[in-house]
């Protein structure tokens, strides 16, 4: 299951967020050579706010993967560290929200997990009302994403940072959409799991 | 993606003026995307690709898969606007062992100009005669500089769309432009390419008899077992021999199931 956490119920899973902030650690830091800030061996940065919900992928309290969303509304990656990466006034907008961080763990046990992510990240726009995600990508992953059947529009250049090639993308979120993702991966039910902190009554 | 750390910074406004790039438009390209995300045919999509990338001076082009041209697998994008003739010359002198464009696109990730390509082979191994007689060849159908987007999509087989003419601009804009949409008009030719072979093996391979047709039309207008018999002047165990085979024949669960496959598949038509 992935499950919402968000800053009312983070507390209820304190070892997956650990879990998760280690794993990015080793993905962006380890493997991908990003230079980010890092703690003690975990990627956190000023990203990580009470306003980020974080959607993990976990089984038996292991995570498997993960993404975070911020709505852009706030500052987020695209409108703060790459406005130039869109051609237009970068996204600012209760409806439109930022993905990043998105990744499978190096420690997975189940490949699957990912997808499972991304399809979380459309049923949790929707149960929002929110009406696009945008992200920034490696370039030469845009065929592969164009092809997933995402709905998928590209919101400015390729650009070069650090020697690789990214680019800013939007995709338009839909009940159609989910319905396709769905069918593609033959995942048929919901993914998104949320528990509420319900206070106990004395 | 660490040049900068991310750190928190005001948000800066985008001033008039500031994400300009000339022959990039992102609405344009935004607008190709919308079209080749909807399209059906795949010769429509081709045709508004072939008018957006001739305004950057490229004559031609190919969105293929790279795989053995001379003997391409069925389920690839195969789409040739090249100069007349040259297709049959490329394979003739199986120019595909020799082109570094072609080699280049098998290993690259992202895009590249013909140019640069063709310095890098320079500087590292030397152009080979058979490389240089394959250009001179290309550049007597009007290739000059061009420019290869590979396109790496997991499931199929490697592909790339390839656009050249006599004298193209090879700026960022229009490099950019065309790259995005590019990858729109491979995806459709793939999506259309797909769909449209589905339908050809799934009428090809299903061979229904003219009886077993008959019937399923027969049904399909609502007449029953007892009806067809009077209509096809056969006796009702034999309609019913009829419809148990073209059950068998389309997957089909019940007849309506498959007078509905019959109707899909283009066997019939009510």
């Amino acid at each position: 299951m992935v499950y919402v956490v968000n800053w009312e119920n983070r507390h209820l899973y304190a070892s997956e967020l650990d879990q998760m902030f280690q794993s990015r650690y080793e993905t962006f830091i380890g493997m991908r050579r990003w230079d980010l800030d890092a703690r003690d061996g975990r990627e956190i940065d000023d990203f990580d706010t009470d306003d980020t919900i974080y959607l993990i992928d976990s089984k038996d309290g292991i995570v498997n993967s993960s993404a975070r969303l911020i709505s852009t509304e706030h500052p987020t990656i695209i409108n703060t560290v790459f406005p130039h990466l869109c051609s237009e006034e970068p996204p600012c907008s209760s409806l439109i929200w930022e993905s990043s961080r998105g990744h499978l763990s190096s420690r997975a046990t189940d490949p699957f997990a990912w997808t499972r992510v991304m399809l979380a990240q459309l049923e949790f726009s929707l149960l929002l009302g929110v009406e696009e995600v945008v992200f920034v990508v490696d370039t030469f992953l845009l065929p592969k994403w164009v092809s997933a059947g995402w709905n998928l529009k590209p919101l400015g250049p390729p650009t070069e940072v650090d020697g690789e090639s990214y680019i800013a993308c939007s995709i338009k979120v839909s009940s159609a959409a989910l319905r396709l993702m769905r069918d593609r991966y033959q995942l048929t039910r919901p993914v998104l799991t949320y528990i509420a902190d319900v206070p106990e009554v004395a | 993606m660490g040049v900068q750390k991310e750190k928190l910074v005001q948000v800066p406004r985008i001033e008039n003026g500031i994400g300009l790039m000339a022959g990039f438009d992102i609405r344009v390209i935004q607008e190709f995307a919308d079209e080749s995300l909807r399209a059906t045919s795949q010769d429509d999509i081709v045709e508004k690709f072939r008018k957006e990338s001739r305004q950057f001076g490229f004559d031609y082009f190919v969105a293929l898969s790279l795989c053995d041209l001379a003997d391409p697998p069925e389920d690839v994008v195969w789409v040739d606007q090249s100069p007349k003739g040259w297709d049959q010359i490329y394979i003739k002198n199986d120019f595909q062992n020799v082109d570094p464009y072609f080699a280049a696109a098998v290993k690259q990730r992202l895009p590249f100009v013909w140019s640069d390509c063709l310095d890098r082979v320079q500087r590292s191994k030397g152009v080979a005669q058979p490389t240089h007689d394959m250009l001179d060849e290309a550049a007597s159908f009007g290739y000059g500089d061009g420019i290869s987007i590979p396109m790496l999509i997991p499931g199929t087989h490697r592909g790339c769309v390839s656009l050249t003419g006599e004298r193209p601009d090879l700026s960022q804009g229009p490099r950019h432009t065309i790259h995005l949409m590019a990858i729109y008009l491979f995806e459709a030719c793939l999506r259309i390419n797909k769909s449209a072979l589905r339908e050809w093996k799934a009428k090809e391979f299903i061979a229904l008899t003219d009886r077993e047709k008959h019937t399923l039309q027969l049904l399909g207008s609502g007449l029953n077992a007892s009806d067809i018999s009077e209509v096809l002047k056969v006796s009702e165990p034999t309609v019913r021999y009829y419809i148990k085979n073209a059950k068998q024949k389309l997957g089909a669960n019940n007849v309506t199931h498959a007078v509905a496959k019959a109707m899909l598949y283009g066997h019939i038509e009510i």
